[in-house]
């Protein structure tokens, strides 16, 4: 009797404890969301300085590493296009590097005005999951001329989990926000 | 603010080409990309009017939320428009039942009632072949998973489910006092096996795939396709899938609907997993 | 109780007057001898002491108004003269304490006042000197930022650093701010990784929230928010 009261009572604190971990408020919601977003905008901010010619060997190493510490471990980029059905795969780095291995003399990545959030759902371990779609123009420049061009729909999946870490002797409770695999699929020919 | 004018030229537009071309020359392709239905996470949120024209989340507390007139919007550009089998009075009845406020129906991501069929590319005994497989949610702790559910693969169904019915085939009732010497007999016809077994017997795809692949006879190419089997809403049965075209009605969207009963449910489902 | 007092100074000096022209009178009637001569004298003294106080409580009373104009400087000056004349009268006594209290009331609301103003200034000068330091932070920040190429860009970064106790220095970037001033961070980085990040990204679009310094003045904390 009293060894059930002992585990109904735990129980109940258990759930209390998880409806205050998912008690977070839409400011905060909204705060990650812009997080993850500016990830996503770091990402292609570095491809574009990765694919252009002018950087030099090492400067493109060093980006890379970068572009890599924004992704979760074994994360990959599944590319398919228009005519095709079958999905191309790629580990990041293998696909950066095939990106600097291009050299186009420039590299411009539009932005469409235009990006969806999906909302964060929560993993059997712990950890958020969400995917934002963005839409891009990519052209790869050789000289004056477009040498490639393509608009894509890129879904990112994002990982967004609750971190705290000591800094001067106080608590810093951070989210930590990773990219996770991207699907890119071109969506138009021109 | 242009965006809002836009959203709503659209919404009333009724896809009609000219309009939709007005509206592309003001902000080039964008608009379609806006119009599209760009995540099943969307798709859900249109259904239930839990977003913006904008795409922002409403929550709880917003005044919009799941407010049934903009919903009813939504439910309009939700179908696919090319397919002559979703007619209007078919998409009328399917949101008079949806907007009923006393039934207050809403799509629920966490909830039973819908689940993925995916479409996969492998190499199967050295020739590329296409598997199926269904997954669905599952609560783990406090998080959610997708699992498989069951698989579809042709070359099983060929052999498992086609079976040669032969009255004549059968395993006599004193066979026991042979020492069931005939099954000799049995099993040199390769063909009339399935006359053999329990007549309520049902092959069981997934475990046979799982045996194969641990063999090393499935290597894994690439997802081909995928679609959504909903039965959440009661009295109706829709798929979705995503339309990948230079058009406002584009992106995931109602590919097929049916009203059906609780018994043709368990058809329509078994039609489905192809068992 | 003032009214009354200054009613009684006015008798006491129509008085002194109405002496006065008796004595000349009974000078120029009398006639003189030497006796009535020191008494004259001694009449006279008199009434120029009479005189004396009475001015005397006139000024005091003066000191002691709340609306005098004079400077603090110029009270004590006459207050001084006042107490320099040695006049031997009780009221008068009684006034001089009471403006000497006064005074000293006045003389610590001036100090009171003068080292007010000096911490204003202070603090002034600290919140100049540090918007300047902040100012001076964030410019490297913009520089790095708005550099026009990778060369330039690493010239500033290393420009930048010296202000930091290491390269390892850790930043901090608030993404929002909740309840009880409860703040939700980016995951931490270091300044050399935040700057090379500046490089890379070409925006800088913070600012700064503090900043914690070690005993040489190099920042060893520097906390960003999103404007």
């Amino acid at each position: 009797m009293k060894l059930r009261y002992i585990i109904l009572t735990f129980i109940g604190l258990i759930s209390l404890s998880t409806f205050a971990q998912e008690d977070i408020s839409p400011e905060r919601k909204q705060a990650i969301d812009s997080l993850a977003m500016e990830k996503v905008k770091d990402l292609s901010k570095y491809i574009s300085i990765i694919g252009n010619k002018e950087t030099s060997f090492s400067e493109a190493n060093r980006v890379i590493e970068r572009t890599l510490e924004l992704f979760a471990e074994n994360s990959q980029i599944g590319v398919s296009s228009l005519y095709r059905n079958e999905v191309k795969y790629y580990d990041v780095r293998k696909y950066l590097n095939r990106l600097m291995a291009l050299n186009y003399d420039k590299v411009n990545i539009k932005w469409y005005n235009i990006q969806y959030i999906s909302d964060l759902e929560r993993q059997p371990d712990g950890t958020y999951v969400g995917v934002i779609t963005i839409y891009q123009r990519f052209e790869g420049m050789q000289g004056d001329d477009l040498k490639y061009v393509d608009t894509t729909k890129k879904d990112i999946t994002i990982y967004v989990k609750r971190k705290e870490t000591q800094i001067g002797g106080r608590t810093i409770g951070f989210w930590d926000v990773m990219l996770g695999d991207i699907r890119v699929a071109e969506t138009t020919k021109n | 603010m242009r965006i809002n004018f836009l959203i709503l030229l659209f919404l009333l537009s009724g896809f009609n080409s000219l309009k939709s071309q007005i509206v592309s020359d003001i902000l080039g392709d964008e608009s379609l990309f806006y119009a599209e239905t760009k995540q099943v996470n969307q798709f859900f949120r249109r259904f239930n009017n839990e977003e913006g024209p904008d795409g922002l989340r409403y929550y709880k507390r917003d005044k919009e939320y799941r407010n049934p007139e903009s919903r009813e919007k939504y439910l309009n550009i939700l179908f696919d428009y090319k397919n002559t089998a979703l007619t209007t009075n078919l998409r009328d009845a399917f949101k008079l039942d949806v907007l009923n406020p006393d039934s207050n129906l809403f799509l629920n991501f966490h909830s039973d009632g819908w689940f993925a069929e995916v479409k996969t590319k492998f190499i199967y005994k050295g020739a590329e072949k296409s598997v199926s497989f269904f997954l669905e949610l599952e609560q783990e702790n406090m998080g959610y998973k997708w699992v498989i559910t069951n698989v579809y693969f042709e070359p099983y169904s060929e052999i498992l489910i086609e079976r040669k019915v032969d009255s004549s085939k059968f395993l006599h009732p004193m066979s026991h006092e042979i020492d069931f010497m005939n099954l000799i007999k049995v099993f040199n016809d390769q063909k009339n096996i399935d006359n053999y077994t329990i007549k309520s017997f049902q092959p069981d795809f997934l475990t046979l795939f799982l045996y194969e692949f641990k063999q090393g006879y499935f290597q894994f190419k690439y997802v081909e396709n995928l679609k959504f089997h909903f039965f959440q809403i009661p009295g109706w049965y829709f798929e979705i899938e995503q339309f990948v075209r230079p058009e406002n009605n584009s992106g995931w969207l109602i590919s097929k609907l049916t009203k059906i009963s609780k018994e043709e449910k368990n058809i329509l489902l078994k039609y489905i997993y192809h068992n | 109780m003032e009214m009354k007092k200054q009613k009684t100074q006015l008798r006491l000096s129509s008085m002194s007057k109405l002496v006065a022209l008796l004595l000349i009178f009974t000078v120029a009637l009398g006639g003189s001898s030497c006796k009535s001569k020191k008494k004259i004298a001694a009449e006279k003294a008199a009434i120029e002491l009479a005189n004396k106080i009475a001015q005397a409580k006139a000024s005091l009373l003066d000191l002691l108004r709340e609306d005098n104009p004079k400077t603090y400087e110029a009270k004590v000056a006459e207050l001084k003269s006042i107490k320099d004349l040695q006049l031997r009268d009780a009221e008068v006594a009684q006034l001089i304490e009471k403006v000497e209290a006064k005074l000293a009331a006045e003389y610590q609301e001036i100090i009171r006042k003068k080292a007010e103003e000096q911490k204003r200034v202070e603090t002034e000068t600290i919140k100049m000197k540090k918007q300047a330091e902040l100012d001076n932070i964030n410019a490297h920040f913009i520089s790095v930022a708005q550099s026009k190429n990778v060369a330039e860009a690493n010239l500033r970064i290393q420009q930048a650093l010296t202000y930091y106790a290491s390269p390892e220095v850790p930043v901090l970037i608030i993404v929002s701010v909740y309840g009880d001033n409860k703040k939700d961070y980016d995951k931490p980085t270091t300044i050399n990784n935040y700057l090379n990040y500046l490089k890379d990204s070409k925006i800088y679009d913070k600012q700064i929230e503090s900043l914690l310094f070690d005993q040489n003045h190099k920042i060893t904390e520097i906390e960003l928010i999103k404007k």
